[in-house]
């Protein structure tokens, strides 16, 4: 098939925009599990447990912001591949009078100890307000579980680790990790409206960035019109930030 | 918006001193028609000559009139400079794609400077260097000349000062603040180098491999790119963002102890600012082969830009100096004598003049009465070693890039180096080849100031800290980046046809990318590094702090509840208030830091005085003010400043919006 050089401009003219909008279209309308900021970097991990149906492991906790999904660490015992279903419920107190989400999932035994447990809640929760979270283990579990837990952590003083639903030691808590579940666009006006200059950087970046890509594309597209030349300029950061996000947030 | 303003004010002050190097580059070369070249050696000449010029007429006069004395001085050749551009044809002569391609990087790179300095000031990713750095600018701006050590306040800090004063000069004569003043100066700082290095590596070589070296000097890093994807790093979580985001600052750091420029405006800015004097220097020496420059005066002009650089960071010196007379021994083997002699001249010239500015230099040559000399000794035992600390890859395993348990110096061809740096020696040995297939000298010069910058850790140590030969390793990584960039456009630029030239391109490529990668890699990160916010009551802390700048100059602060050693100073204990006091309030807190600050003599005093507000300890030291965050004071505290009160030896002077910061003035009874 003969395709004719202004045949060939029109189509590389049209790929490339197509590319630029639907890179950055996705890239800002995708809905990614962003980490919301809860653990400090210096917390020494160590297994709490074996916890059971009667030991139950809680946790008193404050969210930054609003949150759709918790990360815990479990460790199933047993042959390795054995599992069992972990529910985890959000209260409004450590009293349990109301519940606020639910979530559920099946931690896998595995060499390496304890293992991350995504868990997705059925209803988001509010930021900025503390709540009561519990792990509920089957009666019928077979297996000994051990939940992830940290230790020396003296900036965490208000978030307490509860195990049968009596207060533990306030130096521990629970090893949790927050996601909240927004498009790219959500996120950035969250982070524009409560830190200025985080917003500033990734603009800043953006604009510098696109500079770049405008720059090569002038001289990689030197023969192209203007329009071919500012549509690369446009889809080559759009693809890179795509796969970007994608790489690290899905 | 009194900041906006500030940043306004404090910039064009700043540009009036770089623009007048363009002028005495205009002048310095009558026939040079390249726009570029003449703006950006321009730029890296005015940055280090208006700080050599101030350092040499603080020890005449007075800090009052030697500021204003250097913008005087700049006015003539800014005005020369205006005078030149209206007149002389010069040429840009660079394609549109090339100029924005260069500008936008210099954006990127300058926002990543900002970023990393922002970071470590307000969002707490810093320990004692940044701090002590803005602390010595601050009460430069304050205080009579020669200023004394925040920490001790008896005895000077004699090390590199020039940075710091460069800033005060800035605040002094525009009116800025502390941070406007700084961020601004690392903003020159990376003009000047970027400039420098561009025009001085276009005059030797190509537009192509100016503009690749400059950048990748800049973005050179240790190899931690090739560990990514071992995240998330024993985390708490499978994201990898999450993973990423909790070493954000270690993404550029390596196992050996040197990071590139990436983090140095956040841990020591005096590199940066000593990186763009240097960079002036090494303009004006890719001059002197110029036969029509004014060349005897482009000597003295050099030589005072080294001095300038080594007052500022006292590693370039001996770097540049060992290049400038390996270059020099070439052009004597060659017989081009009088560029042998001008190369020679310019070593010696800056030798002298580095003494001139108060700093390290003059200490090692003159001694001091008043402060602590550098430890420096000769340890041949340690050659080809280079220091190291358990950083980035260190958090994670490999088979193959082993990392040395408890090591203190590692081989620099241990497996662990290949990896972080081993794209550096590649860089190396390609110039020395292509150096020799071309028979010509000027590409091994770029292969000779990253050797020696990574040898001179095997020879000397520093008693005191060996951070200070680890940034050595700094210095040898981004000259590193120089080198790749300069051998990849060497192997762009004549490519043979075939298989050469696959092969010359995939090295090239390689070269850019593993210079590149890990600060590429970062910059997603950037904005992460401003989400931490150790500081609970910032705005009353700054509140607190302008109202000490607002009294006397010469207070000297007890800080209760706070610091009382070196490591808790470092530490993120008592919301940080030490770091504020001393940088943005100018205060003074007598507790001798390190042994650079002569600890031992105030350590017996200050602890007691801390303990029990001690007469003697007080009076000893002479703190006349406390310093208080009450919400943080034990009980036992409490009662200790409350009895100072009913005493009548402290009197409360002023507090915060919200009561959360107090300043007490306090009086020997």
């Amino acid at each position: 098939m003969n395709i004719s050089p202004a045949k060939f401009h029109t189509l590389a003219l049209a790929g490339v925009w197509i590319l630029g909008v639907l890179s950055w279209a996705t890239a800002f309308l995708l809905p990614l599990d962003w980490p919301v900021s809860s653990m400090t970097d210096r917390s020494a991990l160590i297994p709490i447990g074996p916890v059971s149906e009667f030991v139950v492991p809680g946790q008193l906790f404050g969210t930054p912001e609003a949150v759709s999904a918790i990360d815990v660490l479990i460790r199933v015992g047993g042959p390795f591949g054995a599992s069992t279903p972990v529910g985890m419920a959000v209260y409004e107190d450590v009293e349990r009078t109301s519940l606020v989400a639910r979530s559920g999932a099946e931690p896998v035994s595995v060499p390496a100890g304890l293992a991350v447990i995504r868990f997705d809640l059925d209803v988001a929760i509010d930021g900025n307000r503390r709540f009561y979270l519990e792990l509920e283990i089957p009666p019928d579990n077979p297996w000994p579980i051990f939940v992830g837990g940290t230790r020396d952590d003296p900036r965490r003083a208000g978030d307490y680790l509860y195990l049968e639903r009596r207060p533990g030691w306030s130096d521990q808590d629970l090893a949790y990790q927050f996601f909240r579940r927004q498009t790219g666009i959500q996120r950035f006006i969250h982070i524009a409206s409560v830190r200025p200059e985080m917003a500033w950087t990734i603009v800043l970046s953006l604009v510098a960035v696109l500079g770049m890509s405008a720059g090569l594309s002038l001289l990689a597209l030197r023969n192209y019109g203007w329009m071919t030349i500012s549509g690369a300029a446009v889809a080559l950061p759009g693809l890179a930030l795509l796969a970007l996000l994608v790489w690290l947030l899905l | 918006m009194s900041e906006f303003a500030d940043f306004i004010r404090v910039s064009l002050v700043e540009l009036s001193a770089l623009f007048a190097g363009v002028g005495i580059v205009a002048w310095l070369l009558p026939q040079e028609r390249r726009l570029p070249i003449v703006l950006g050696g321009g730029l890296a000449v005015g940055h280090a000559l208006s700080i050599f010029v101030l350092m040499a007429l603080l020890r005449l006069l007075p800090i009052g009139l030697a500021v204003p004395a250097v913008f005087l001085l700049a006015l003539p050749p800014a005005a020369f400079a205006i005078l030149s551009l209206r007149r002389r044809p010069y040429i840009w002569g660079v394609s549109l794609g090339w100029t924005v391609l260069a500008l936008s990087l210099l954006t990127l790179i300058s926002v990543g400077a900002v970023v990393d300095l922002a970071a470590s000031v307000w969002n707490g990713s810093t320990h004692e260097n940044l701090v002590v750095r803005m602390a010595m600018a601050a009460h430069a701006a304050e205080s009579p000349w020669p200023v004394m050590d925040p920490y001790s306040p008896d005895h000077q800090r004699l090390y590199r000062h020039a940075a710091q004063v460069w800033t005060a000069a800035l605040m002094r004569i525009s009116g800025a603040g502390l941070y406007p003043a700084t961020v601004v100066t690392v903003l020159a700082s990376v003009l000047a180098i970027a400039g420098g290095l561009f025009a001085a590596v276009a005059r030797l070589r190509s537009y192509l491999a100016g503009f690749l070296g400059a950048s990748l000097f800049f973005t050179a890093t240790p190899s931690n790119f090739l560990g990514v994807w071992k995240t998330p790093f024993g985390s708490l979580s499978t994201s990898k963002a999450y993973g990423l985001a909790t070493v954000k600052r270690e993404l550029a750091q390596g196992y050996v102890l040197g990071h590139g420029l990436a983090l140095a405006p956040g841990n020591d800015f005096t590199l940066m600012v000593g990186l763009g004097a240097g960079s002036g220097a090494v303009f004006l020496a890719a001059t002197l082969v110029d036969p029509t420059t004014r060349r005897r005066t482009g000597i003295v002009v050099a030589a005072m830009a080294l001095a300038a650089a080594g007052a500022a960071a006292e590693q370039i010196l001996p770097v540049a100096v060992a290049t400038l007379l390996a270059v020099a021994a070439v052009l004597a083997i060659r017989r081009r004598w009088t560029q042998a002699i001008s190369f020679a001249a310019l070593v010696l010239l800056s030798s002298a003049f580095v003494l001139i500015p108060e700093g390290t230099y003059a200490a090692l040559a003159f001694g001091s009465e008043i402060g602590q000399r550098a430890g420096f000794a000769f340890t041949p035992e340690y050659f080809l070693r280079l220091p190291t600390e358990f950083l980035f890859f260190a958090g994670s395993e490999s088979h193959f890039f082993a990392v040395p348990a408890q090591t203190f110096r590692i081989w620099l061809f241990e497996p662990i180096a290949l990896k972080e740096i081993g794209w550096i020696y590649v860089a190396l040995a390609s110039l020395i080849i292509l150096s020799r297939r071309r028979n010509s000298a000027s590409i091994l010069a770029f292969a000779v100031a990253p050797a020696i910058a990574l040898l001179i850790p095997g020879l000397v140590s520093d008693r005191l800290y060996e951070i200070n030969i680890a940034k050595f390793t700094v210095l040898g990584i981004s000259l590193g980046g120089l080198a790749a960039g300069v051998a990849a456009a060497e192997l762009l630029a004549r490519r043979k046809a075939g298989l050469a030239r696959v092969g010359a391109g995939v090295l090239a490529g390689g070269l850019i990318v593993f210079a590149s990668a890990t600060w590429m890699l970062a910059v997603p990160f950037w904005p992460a590094r401003l989400s931490e916010q150790p500081y609970r009551h910032l705005k009353e802390e700054l509140e607190a702090t302008d109202y000490l700048r607002s009294l006397d100059y010469g207070r000297r602060a007890l800080i209760l509840p706070g610091p009382t050693d070196k490591e808790e100073v470092n530490s993120d204990g008592w919301e940080g208030m030490h770091r504020f006091v001393v940088s943005f309030g100018a205060t003074a807190i007598p507790m001798g830091l390190d042994r650079w600050g002569a600890a031992h003599l105030y350590q017996p005093y200050y602890i007691p005085a801390y303990d029990s507000l001690d007469e003697a300890a007080m009076a000893q030291l002479r703190i006349d003010t406390i310093y208080v965050a009450p919400h943080l004071l034990t009980e036992e505290q409490e009662r200790m400043l409350e009895s100072a009160v009913a005493e009548g030896r402290a009197k409360l002077l002023f507090e915060s919006f919200a009561g959360n910061r107090q300043i007490y003035e306090y009086q020997p009874r």
